[in-house]
């Protein structure tokens, strides 16, 4: 290996590559696509918060002049879901709702207008259920359950596991603190609503194209192939720069496969654009989250064990739930020493709006919890919260109790810094009356180690074209959020291969053109497809 | 049974400094008229209840929100949209600032602030950062943070003043 040359592009402030469209108001988001004999899909959505639907009646909408097609659970019976173990979701519920909102038919009309009036003539007819309002609501009754899968009753995932003997730590302890917090749950609110255009090429072409606002194209791609049934070769995914999305564009959504459905029947292109508020029905927010934490210190402060529960209102369908469930628990031994660790997770279904991935995926709810906890510790130990911190950092190139490696170790600088800057020691505890400083520290994991669907292929990939002009050309899986993962492709590139990264051309995000990158989420894609360009680079060189 | 019985109007106004005709359904707000019947997509809609600033666009000078203002009551005025901030394939200031200091991520809200923050430099060509402030909160940004928002504002506003103004090392590379 030769010495490394200074970076003429990485680390460099430079424009993103799709920043003059951006300013320019030139970049085509989902909404802004439109087709000659374009329809307009609206759905039908739930009154109830559990029910189990009885009849739908979808006569007088087919009648309605410029509806060309409604659609019901029946004509979509086919499950699905991000995660492979909890495949729950149905397009349209066939035959029970499980939250206000939750979509029961689609109808493809000449004009918005018009598919919202069929809508009014759409009658369904419930039987409600007794519904739940929070997690502790749906452990108090198993039944009626709302799925019937789960661990139990109404709880979806239950998760148990132990790293040293906890109770035995806890016994070494000099105090034992025990608290109980509550996240009352937040959503993503990207400034763009989801929407989506799907298009049918008829046979003998057979081939579905679908234009959409998602952080992940792979996966709606493998979803729709399962649902409509279409060889995955069949359908082409195309995700357009996402006006924000935080987690919120991360699941198959039910408007994604209606629009496909309805593309197919009516051999027209079809367009959704949801409303603000069916935004909030889309959700797959923040997960409400009640969390006990038991911890035993020494007297200075070293932590001999930690008992942590956490208990999550994962809403009404699975979505990524289990996977945030074990995330409220697995990130509270990389910031600090804990030896000996215990975490309980559950998740519940209740009768809201399915919760998700959002921002930090499952690891801001219990941070919340652990630094105020720790906080308390300090006030009781008569320690400064900062000195405490420090004195109980994980040590560089260790492993944790529950086998996380941590590389190097740049939080104690970190903290030293900010006491230094903020001028802590002269602010903490010594402001006037209402006004405070504090300190809390967080941790995530970039890179998402695993695929939602487990294999051994890889999570990203970059082909680059070398044109005899001198113009390279980035084609890559990956989607652009806002994040600047299609800035990053160019630059590295560009790096590499010593050229002008505004010389470079970047497709992205389009399952015919571009080798498969997983998707926009768990702060991965500069990892993933950032290393497949520099590999990529790198050969071509 | 049609759903309406209404028939389209045609009303004239200027869009961009140019004159335009255009013919839309009456109960259409000027976003809709503006996004569907004249092709301008540049103005992004986030609410289309008037709570978020995403569809500002300036009527006679004047930022409003397009989802609040009915097509019809703009005939005889003069709107402008991004579409029209670029002039002789130059880019505006305000877009160059943005541009070049990552005041725009996801780009959504950005034709929005871009508007409003010509107007407000059109009535203030040497605003405070509190009036750059006051001038943008009605709109909302989710990736930014809006700092970057307010330093390509004063960047620009600079520039247009005839200074020979450079983004700060901050700006660019925050503090190190």
């Amino acid at each position: 290996m030769g010495t490394r040359k200074a970076s003429r592009v990485i680390g460099k402030a430079l424009r993103k590559v799709d920043a003059v469209a951006k300013v320019t108001g030139a970049t085509r988001f989902a909404d802004d696509l439109a087709f000659p004999r374009m329809l307009y899909c609206k759905l039908l959505r739930s009154t109830e918060p559990h029910a189990r639907i009885i009849s739908i009646d979808t006569t007088a909408a087919q009648r309605l002049d410029g509806v060309q097609a409604v659609l019901t659970g029946r004509d979509l019976p086919i499950p699905f879901g991000i995660l492979p173990v909890s495949q729950d979701e149905h397009a349209l519920c066939p035959d029970k709702v499980r939250f206000i909102g939750d979509p029961v038919a689609a109808v493809a009309a000449t004009s918005e207008e018009t598919a919202t009036a069929a809508l009014d003539l759409i009658k369904v007819v419930y039987e409600p259920l007794k519904s739940f309002d929070s997690a502790e609501a749906a452990i108090a009754h198993p039944e009626p359950r709302i799925h019937d899968y789960g661990d139990s009753g109404n709880l979806h995932k239950l998760i148990n596991l132990e790293f040293g003997d906890v109770e035995a730590g806890i016994g070494e302890a000099d105090l034992v603190r025990e608290d109980l917090f509550f996240f009352e749950g937040s959503t993503h609110l990207p400034m763009e609503q989801h929407a989506a255009v799907a298009m049918w090429s008829p046979p003998p072409d057979g081939k579905l194209t679908l234009w959409t606002s998602t952080q992940t194209p792979h996966y709606v791609h493998r979803a729709l192939a399962k649902v409509l049934e279409l060889p995955a070769a069949r359908i082409r995914v195309i995700a357009t720069p996402n006006g924000g999305a935080f987690g919120g564009k991360s699941d198959p959504f039910s408007h994604e496969i209606a629009v496909a459905r309805l593309a197919m029947i009516t051999g027209r292109p079809v367009k959704i654009t949801l409303t603000r508020e069916e935004v909030f029905y889309c959700h797959r927010g923040r997960h409400p989250t009640l969390m006990w934490v038991r911890t035993g210190v020494k007297r200075d402060g070293a932590i001999t064990g930690m008992h942590f529960r956490s208990l999550l209102d994962g809403g009404a369908y699975g979505s990524y739930g289990v996977a945030s469930t074990y995330y409220t628990g697995a990130l509270q031994t990389v910031t600090y020493n804990v030896p000996r660790y215990h975490f309980q997770g559950a998740r519940a279904f209740t009768n809201k709006a399915p919760c998700g991935p959002k921002r930090g995926h499952g690891t801001p709810q219990p941070r919340f919890a652990l630094e105020v906890h720790l906080d308390k510790i300090a006030e009781q130990l008569g320690i400064d919260p900062a000195e405490l911190r420090l004195k109980t950092l994980v040590p560089p190139n260790s492993l944790t109790a529950n086998y996380l490696r941590v590389g190097s170790m740049g939080l104690g600088t970190c903290i030293a810094k900010v006491v230094e800057g903020s001028e802590w020691k002269k602010k903490f505890r010594k402001l006037p009356e209402g006004r405070g400083v504090g300190l809390a520290c967080s941790s995530y994991i970039s890179g998402a180690g695993l695929p939602i669907y487990w294999n051994n292929m890889p999570h990203s990939g970059v082909q680059l074209k070398c044109d005899r002009g001198g113009g390279v050309t980035v084609f890559c899986g990956s989607t652009e959020i806002g994040q600047g993962s299609d800035s990053i492709l160019a630059y590295i590139v560009a790096e590499v291969l010593g050229i002008d990264p505004f010389d470079i051309a970047v497709v992205t995000a389009d399952t015919d053109l571009t080798p498969v990158d997983l998707g926009s989420y768990s702060s991965r894609v500069t990892l993933m497809s950032g290393n497949a360009a520099l590999q990529a680079a790198e050969r071509a060189r | 049974m049609p759903v309406s019985n209404e028939s389209k109007v045609t009303i004239a106004l200027s869009v961009n400094g140019e004159p335009a005709e255009v013919a839309f359904m009456p109960h259409k707000t000027l976003l809709e008229v503006l996004r569907e019947d004249l092709g301008l997509t540049g103005t992004k809609h986030g609410c289309e209840l008037g709570e978020c600033g995403t569809c500002t666009v300036l009527l006679d000078g004047t930022p409003v929100l397009s989802c609040l203002v009915l097509g019809l009551a703009c005939a005889g005025h003069a709107v402008r949209t991004v579409e029209g901030m670029a002039q002789g394939g130059k880019l505006h200031p305000l877009q160059e600032t943005f541009a070049d200091l990552g005041a725009a991520q996801c780009g959504y809200c950005t034709p929005a602030f871009l508007l409003a923050a010509e107007a407000l430099l059109e009535a203030n060509p040497q605003p405070t950062r509190h009036q750059i402030k006051d001038a943008l909160a009605g709109n909302l940004c989710r990736c930014t943070g809006y700092i970057k928002i307010y330093e390509a504002v004063e960047l620009a506003a600079a520039r247009m003043r005839g200074e020979i103004a450079e983004p700060t090392r901050e700006s660019l590379y925050g503090h190190t």
